[in-house]
This record gives structure tokens, C-alpha cells and sequence, in this order.
């Protein structure tokens, strides 16, 4: 487990034009679980960054993997935000790393990767959503709930091919095989969302021991309850471990207080 | 690229840098980079399908193709640079020249810099001088080359004089089959463009790169160049996209709220634009140079051409521009 940033309330960050600023707040925690000996998952709660990781790989190797992704991420900003080619780019270093990791190369070692950075298109902020895996972001705005992300998975495949439904890939036997990683030397290929930075948005990155310990409508309910983001956070893993908790939890739940425009 | 040249001076044998400019990238590598390596870093640089980071993580950096040495830039409107053992980058900014090395930095080194006028790259034993074209140096549109360094002015455009042959030719673009052309940015056309360029063996015939760019003007607002997906819209956002670069949001006002929240899609392929409207509620009225005026239907997509008008409502109007 790698935690690189915390907690924090309100946070004024200009934006690099120096017209305007989007002030955040956010709420990170993570627990091992009940049944595994190593946290592998790591996170990242430094702006322009927000990001989860679920390591892959025996020996800890999973661990060393999710460090090195949110160890990457950490060092991108320009201007306190993030460009076009620097989240692929820092995919790619940690991509790098993980190649180099020792002991791994019979087993292999790789590590999901989700979470929103702010970037400036034009003039105006934006949260890039990005996600390489199974980890997830879910978007909560004025009552909506959705998740952003699409899972790298066999299921989501099947899914999207109309073979299951989704309540059926819930509990499907491959629910855990992912066709997308960071590391296991194939380069990384991320897929990326943009959405505008709007007051009252709230986003959620999780691990899988999130989202397949809750069902959707229970993750909604806290995300929805109007408890703070640390709150909300803790209140997300300890209800995981009730349900279970099978697997390593992480959240970061980021709120966009006030968005001040230039 | 315009604005790329180089000294055609020889330095001593098996010093030479291998030089590589396409539409987007400059690049050094070091003078054991073989010619392999140059073939396949050709391709994936001159792909639009294919990003920095592909193009950086194609560089082998262990084993006995390894390549010790190299600097690479993205210009555009924040310049990235990756640097990687002896290769630098001298960069001028706002008339100070700073260098950006990679001082045992492993894999590379990254620096992103904002309003760069010239830089050059190369290796660090050389001095950056002004940074300026001399007499002698040559314009490179594109292609690969041996010299000493690579240098690049943002005021410098291409001459009347031609590129010179380049002393190793550029292979031609992988053909793309038509299903695939598509699919731009696609993960399955992004895969195999990797595969493809990793294991092809170097083709012979030579060709320049002519991939057509295109462009747009909102309005009066300048005109933008599309190297990613462009999304246009009173509040936008973007769908789910696989690429090299993240997609360009284009806010614009709507007092009567006539344009959608995301109502249009501008996608680069190789032959130019594709607008898509978005499902928007108020529809989009398109202006084809000879053929008239029409309105696609929800959801409707159309290859665009220059001189093309699209009105996506409240005085929203968007031209088309070839890129120059």
C-alpha cells in the first residue's frame, strides 16, 4: 500500500491562465480486508491527480506495482494541472518500472489504474477521467449517479456483447480476468473521459473490493447522503468490510466545491 | 514538421545522431540506435493513431537493442520533451535558453514547457549556441537523417528550398485495411498499429508522409488544428476514447440553450474530418463548398471538406480549414 496525499478540505487551485480557480475538497481511505495478507492497492490524492490502483502479482510484486503507478502520477503537473500527453506518458514510466521489478519475470507483475485529473482544454477546467483495468469511477452530480468508467474485463466484454446482463456478470466465475493492466509488458492503453469541473460534483475512484462487495444503488446511497468526502470515504470501505471486505478496499472521493470563474 | 532543421556538417564517423521529424515529433537518437530500431520509432511517430507515450515506450531501452540516448519533443501549445542518458534538449523561453537533461533519470526524463520559441536536440557535449537556423543548416519537413543535432523555430517556416534526401529513406506508412480506418483511436486499431510497427520488417520503397490535417475556426476565435477528438457543446463532454491524446472540449455560449451540452464530434482520420452530431436535440445544419445546404440527422455522420460551414445554433457557426 502506497498512500501518497490525504485527506483535505477545501483547496483553492488557480487555474493556469490565472483567471479563475476551481476550489476541491476530498477523502481517501483503504483497508486490507479481511482475507488477504498484503494491501496491494495504492492511491494518489495530490492535485491535478486523484488515482486508485489495485496491484496484480505474487510476492508482493503487486504491491511494488501499484506503488510505481501512483509514484509516476505524482510528478505530473504543469501549472498545477495536467496536459494532453502527460498522463500516457507517466503510464508508460511506471509501465517501465514495473518491467524492471525483481523476481517478477516468470509470474509478472501489473497493476490497475483509474482516477480524474484537472486539465485545462481551451480555457475552461476539465476532470480527464482515465482508466486502464477494472478499478472505477463513478460520477455523482444533482442526484445522478452513473459510472464513467468501463471496465477492461472478460465480463464487461461479455457484457458488451450481450452474452450476460449486467446482474449476471455480479457473480460471473471471470468476474476477476481483466484485459487491460499496467505492466506485464504490454504497453499501457488507457481510455479517457472528459467532463467540465461543475459545483456539487462528486467523484469516486474505487478498487474492486468496492464495487463487488456493494451493488450499485448501495454505493449511490453513501455517495448520495450528503456526508462529506473523508466521510464519505470511510463510510464506503467500512460498509465494504460488512459486506465481506474479501478483497483490499480504496476510495478517493473528490467534491468540486465552487468552480470561480475568470 | 515546419520549423525543423539540422546541420548537414559531418562530425567524426559513427558519431552522428539519427535524426526523425514527422507532423508531430522531433526526435535524436543516440549514434547506436540501429536501424531497425529508427524503422519501427518511424512508423509509430508518423501513425496519427499512435501517441508520445507510444512512441516513447517504443524505445528499447534494455538488451542489445537498447538506446542509451535520445531526446524527443512534442511542440504544440505546451512542448513536451522526454529525455533519456547523454541526449538534451536546449530550450529558449521567452528569450532565456535553459537544458533540459535527464541527469540519470530512469527510464527518461520529462519536461512540459509552455510558449517555447526554438530548441534543439541533441547530445550534451554539445554547446546550445542561439539556438537559431545558421546559413548552412537545412530545412527537414520529414524523414530520417544523420547530423549532428536536430534544432526547431517556431519562426522558422519551410523555405522554397526542398528536404533533403534523406540518407536513410522514410518507409511508407503501413496500409490500413478499411475496416480499420475508421476506428481511429480505437483500442483494437491503436493494438495492432503497435503490433504492426513492432513486427513488420522494414519496408524499402520510399515515401514521404502526406497525411492530410485538418482544421477549424469557431467563429472569430482562432483557428485550431484537430489532432484529437474535438467535442463542441454548451457544457461538453466526451465519450469513452482510447488514443494518444486526451479529446479537445470547445465550450461556446447558448443564452437560448439551442446547442446541445455535447452536441457535435470533430474526428481526425487519414482523410481528413468526420463530424458526427452528438443525438443533439436541436440538430446541425451543414454547408458543403457545392452542394448546398442540408441537416443531418440525429446522430448522422459526414465527411467534411474544407470551406465547410456547420451551424449548431445560437450564432455557432464552425468552418472547416485544410491545414497549412
Amino acid at each position: 500500500m502506497t498512500e501518497i496525499g490525504a485527506s483535505s478540505g477545501p483547496r483553492r487551485l488557480p487555474l493556469p491562465s490565472g483567471n479563475g480557480a476551481v476550489v476541491l475538497s476530498w477523502g481517501v481511505a483503504t483497508d486490507i480486508g479481511h482475507r488477504r495478507q498484503v494491501n496491494e492497492d495504492s492511491l494518489l490524492a495530490t492535485p491535478p491527480i486523484f488515482a486508485v490502483a489495485d496491484g496484480m502479482g505474487g510476492h508482493a510484486a503487486g504491491d511494488l506495482a501499484s506503488h510505481a503507478v501512483v509514484t509516476r502520477l505524482s510528478g505530473v503537473s504543469h501549472d498545477g494541472f495536467v496536459t494532453p500527453a502527460a498522463i500516457g506518458l507517466a503510464l508508460a514510466q511506471a509501465s517501465h518500472d514495473i518491467g524492471h521489478l525483481e523476481g517478477t519475470s516468470l509470474t509478472g507483475a501489473g497493476t490497475t489504474v483509474t482516477g480524474m485529473a484537472l486539465t485545462v482544454s481551451g480555457e475552461d477546467p476539465y476532470f480527464a477521467v482515465f482508466n486502464v483495468g477494472d478499478s472505477r469511477v463513478y460520477r455523482w452530480l444533482e442526484g445522478e449517479f452513473e459510472q464513467v468508467t468501463v471496465d477492461h474485463s472478460v465480463v464487461q466484454e461479455l457484457v458488451d456483447a450481450g452474452a450476460i446482463t449486467k446482474r449476471q456478470a455480479e457473480t460471473h466465475p471471470d468476474s476477476n480476468v481483466i484485459t487491460r493492466a499496467i505492466g506485464f509488458n504490454e504497453p499501457p492503453m488507457p481510455d479517457y473521459w472528459m467532463m467540465p469541473v461543475e459545483p456539487g460534483l462528486r467523484l469516486l475512484a474505487c478498487s474492486d473490493g468496492l464495487c463487488k462487495e456493494l451493488d450499485e444503488e448501495r454505493i449511490q446511497s453513501l455517495v448520495g447522503a450528503g456526508s462529506p468526502a473523508d466521510a464519505t470515504a470511510q463510510a464506503l470501505v467500512h460498509a465494504a468490510l460488512q459486506a465481506g471486505g474479501r478483497d483490499n478496499v480504496t476510495v478517493v472521493v473528490v467534491d468540486v466545491i465552487e468552480v470561480e470563474q475568470g | 514538421m515546419a520549423g525543423a532543421f539540422y546541420s548537414p556538417d559531418p562530425v567524426e564517423a559513427g558519431a552522428d545522431w539519427r535524426l526523425l521529424v514527422t507532423e508531430r515529433f522531433l526526435g535524436a537518437f543516440g549514434p547506436a540506435t540501429s536501424v531497425s530500431t529508427m524503422s519501427t520509432l518511424w512508423r509509430i511517430a508518423a501513425d496519427p493513431a499512435l501517441g508520445l507515450d507510444a512512441l516513447v515506450g517504443a524505445v528499447p531501452t534494455r538488451g542489445v537493442a537498447a538506446v542509451d540516448s535520445f531526446a524527443i519533443a512534442a511542440p504544440d501549445r505546451i512542448t513536451t520533451f522526454v529525455v533519456r542518458g547523454t541526449g538534451c534538449a536546449d530550450v529558449s523561453v521567452a528569450g532565456r535558453a535553459r537544458r533540459i537533461d535527464a541527469r540519470g533519470n530512469e527510464p527518461w526524463y520529462v519536461a512540459e514547457m509552455a510558449d517555447v520559441e526554438r530548441f534543439a536536440l541533441g547530445p550534451l557535449q554539445r554547446s546550445p549556441g542561439d539556438l537559431r537556423p545558421a546559413r548552412a543548416d537545412l530545412p527537414l519537413d520529414g524523414g530520417v537523417v544523420f547530423g549532428p543535432w536536430l534544432g526547431w523555430s517556431a519562426d522558422v517556416t519551410s523555405g522554397p528550398r526542398s528536404a533533403p534526401t534523406p540518407v536513410q529513406a522514410p518507409p511508407p506508412l503501413a496500409t490500413l485495411d478499411p475496416q480499420d480506418t475508421n476506428v481511429l483511436g480505437d483500442l483494437g486499431r491503436r493494438a495492432a498499429s503497435l503490433r504492426r510497427h513492432r513486427g513488420e520488417p522494414p519496408a524499402t520503397a520510399p515515401t514521404p508522409e502526406t497525411a492530410v490535417a485538418a482544421a477549424f475556426r469557431l467563429g472569430d476565435r482562432d483557428p485550431e488544428r484537430v489532432d484529437a477528438p474535438v467535442y463542441v457543446g454548451r457544457q461538453p463532454r466526451s465519450p469513452r476514447v482510447t488514443g494518444p491524446m486526451l479529446p479537445r472540449l470547445v465550450r461556446v455560449e447558448s443564452p437560448s440553450r439551442e446547442v446541445s451540452a455535447t452536441h457535435i464530434e470533430l474526428r481526425p482520420t487519414d482523410r481528413g474530418l468526420v463530424l458526427t452530431d452528438l443525438e443533439s436535440t436541436n440538430g446541425t445544419v451543414v454547408r458543403q463548398p457545392g452542394s448546398g445546404v442540408r441537416r443531418l440527422d440525429s446522430g448522422e455522420s459526414l465527411q467534411v471538406v474544407p470551406g465547410t460551414l456547420i451551424d449548431i445554433g445560437d450564432g455557432n457557426v464552425i468552418e472547416i480549414l485544410a491545414f497549412h
